[in-house]
């Protein structure tokens, strides 16, 4: 099918099988999946301008879709995702802004690259090995409880901070917090969407349980929320620079549509420690995929 | 994760899949073909125009794919099996 906007042919089942796959992806982990679907779409001969474009109007429904089912089962706190919208954005801005300011060095695709690839492994590391901690702390104590964490030291630290205001988000069991810690994960994760050029739900999410002390399922959830609201910039700011094919992005998000609402379904049989070790997997996939772009595999955006 | 649990999730998944393909098809032949030409102008003559209905019809897509299915699975009674 030729998509006229991008001046492309592609096979739309192609996209509606990418946008499934990394629809499932979201929907269970909670996700963008631009990372995989990037590539993907590159590969069937997109342009790269419209492959970032497109990935991040298709996020934005298939967000929606995964957010509202995680919804009716009880995963999405309302309040602490609004909450990380504005800082979000902000941070995205900031991360754009640093970039230009780098780019006069020249080698900055390499740097941003190599800085990538090791946030990536370090996420990845460190979530396999908690959700271990976990599973194991769950066999040996017996704890009947369905989300344990193998690593509480700087969710302690973070609400022992009391810098007012304090808030509390019922949903998430937090009882009190201070609101410059929930500013300040969605700040992070929007500066290092923003500078590295990605969506920042593999950064959200593992902030939110391990910083905030947010339960796995309710972090899936509310991160999916989120990126409604980031991804939904972003389409904006990108169809506006032309970066966007429409009709492309409703094709990839009819399969995502579908994957997101079977994979927001599959995590209600899923322990907490279990999502976060199949998490692991995935920002080593990005990582791996990175350094494939850097040896030439791949371009670099 | 249980036999029973699997069995309900790929039952689900099945049905799912059907309902979708179903709609895919009259999605492709009603919706695409009727937007793409006027899309398409759009994007080349007012893109902040086009921006606005790009995300509108994103949403709404993805708004009304939602609410489809839960019908249809709901019809079905395939909730209980979650």
């Amino acid at each position: 099918m030729f998509f006229p906007i991008a001046g492309v042919t592609v096979n739309p089942l192609y996209l509606i099988v990418i946008g499934f796959v990394v629809g499932i992806l979201g929907g269970f982990f909670g996700v963008g999946g631009g990372f995989l679907a990037g590539p993907l779409m590159y590969l069937s001969g997109v342009p790269m301008n419209f492959v970032i474009g497109t990935d991040l109007a298709h996020m934005t429904g298939k967000s929606i879709v995964a957010a509202r089912r995680h919804r009716t089962l009880g995963h999405v706190d309302v309040k602490l995702g609004i909450a990380m919208v504005l800082p979000t954005i902000a941070g995205v801005e900031a991360g754009a802004r640093i970039i230009e300011a780098l780019e006069t060095t020249g080698s900055l695709d390499v740097v941003i690259s190599v800085v990538y690839t090791v946030i990536l492994l370090a996420i990845s590391t460190f979530t396999a090995w908690e959700s271990l901690r976990a599973l194991r702390m769950q066999l040996t104590d017996s704890l009947a409880a369905n989300d344990v964490a193998g690593f509480q030291a700087l969710t302690h630290r973070v609400y022992g901070v009391r810098m007012p205001p304090m808030v509390s988000f019922p949903a998430s069991g937090i009882g009190s917090i201070s609101l410059w810690a929930v500013l300040g994960v969605g700040f992070i994760t929007g500066l290092l969407a923003g500078a590295l050029g990605v969506g920042g739900g593999f950064i959200r999410m593992p902030l939110l349980v391990y910083v905030l002390g947010v339960p796995t399922h309710i972090a899936v959830g509310t991160d999916l929320f989120s990126i409604i609201f980031s991804a939904g910039f972003g389409t904006l700011t990108h169809t506006v620079k032309g970066n966007v094919d429409i009709l492309m992005a409703l094709t990839m998000h009819t399969g995502a549509a579908l994957g997101a609402q079977i994979g927001a379904v599959s995590t209600r049989y899923f322990a907490g420690p279990r999502i976060r070790l199949l998490f692991s997997s995935l920002p080593f996939i990005g990582a791996l995929l990175m350094m494939i772009r850097l040896l030439g595999g791949l371009p670099v955006h | 994760m249980r036999r029973d649990h699997w069995k309900a999730l790929l039952r689900r998944a099945a049905v799912e899949l059907v309902i979708y393909g179903g709609l895919l098809v009259i999605y492709f032949f009603l919706v695409l073909r009727v937007l793409g030409e006027p899309l398409t102008r759009l994007f080349h003559e007012r893109p902040w125009l086009y921006a606005l209905v790009g995300l509108g019809l994103i949403i709404a897509q993805g708004v009304v794919l939602e609410q489809i299915t839960s019908f249809l699975v709901e019809q079905l009674q395939l909730e209980r099996l979650e």
